[in-house]
């Protein structure tokens, strides 16, 4: 088998081996709830994993995508709390609605 | 005839029981052994000592472990069992179950039990899916 085929199916398995794992992981977090925070913060630390310098090599293809999903991931960790604590009152009120409606 | 000492007529007679050759005479070395009772007590010290070790010698095992060493170590690599994958999948259906069934409000920690089976998972994998694993191995360069 030559270098460069050897060196292709390296890059082909390691998307899929980051795949496989993104698929466990989203999986799991299925089964979770924050307000959909939970998503914001595997957003983050994907991104993070991506963009960081080590191990080398360092990303250059895609790294737009990597900060994309960064900022997406902060926005809601912003966004959410944030329309929380402006919205208190309101949220206490639905919360009481919906547990009379148990 | 020659003058023979007994240390050298007890190295022949060892050497004898051996089975190997000497540089004396093996009729001369009887002939000083018929003799002297110090060269004879010294060789029946001997020939005890020599049966002790015969009597401890260390057990060989025949066992031939390599074929078997071999054939694990060229195998190609079994796919990961998914006994593991099965039980932790079984858990969070569970966990679900409970939490829809559940008629107050667990509170929100109770969330996080999904979470703790999953850091419990991967421990018990040995896995860090948060990790960049750089002692990966091509698939096909490992069969």
């Amino acid at each position: 088998m030559d270098n460069t085929t050897t060196q292709q199916q390296a890059l082909v398995l390691g998307q899929k081996y980051a795949f496989a794992t993104a698929s466990l992981i989203m999986g799991i977090a299925c089964f979770t709830s924050f307000l959909g925070l939970e998503k914001a913060i595997l957003a983050i630390v994907f991104a993070w994993l991506a963009l960081r310098g080590k191990p080398e090599p360092a990303l250059n293809e895609h790294r737009g995508w990597a900060k994309a999903g960064l900022i997406l991931g902060i926005l809601p960790l912003v966004i959410v709390p944030t329309l929380l604590i402006l919205n208190f009152d309101r949220v206490r009120q639905l919360i009481e609605v919906l547990s009379k409606l148990d | 005839m020659k003058e023979i000492g007994c240390e050298e007529v007890l190295i022949a007679k060892m050497a004898e029981l051996d089975g190997e050759s000497t540089a004396i005479s093996p009729d001369d070395v009887q002939a000083h052994f018929a003799v002297c009772e110090k060269c004879q007590l010294e060789f029946a010290g001997l020939r005890r000592v020599d049966q002790s070790f015969e009597l401890h010698a260390r057990r060989e095992h025949n066992a031939d472990l390599w074929s078997s060493v071999e054939e694990r170590i060229t195998a190609p690599t079994r796919a990961a069992s998914w006994k593991p994958f099965g039980a932790f999948a079984v858990a969070l259906v569970v966990f679900r179950i409970v939490e829809m069934s559940l008629e107050n409000d667990p509170g929100w920690f109770f969330g996080l039990v999904p979470v703790v089976l999953a850091a419990l998972f991967f421990v018990l994998l040995r896995e860090n899916p948060f990790k960049v694993n750089t002692e990966l191995i091509l698939e096909s360069h490992h069969g």
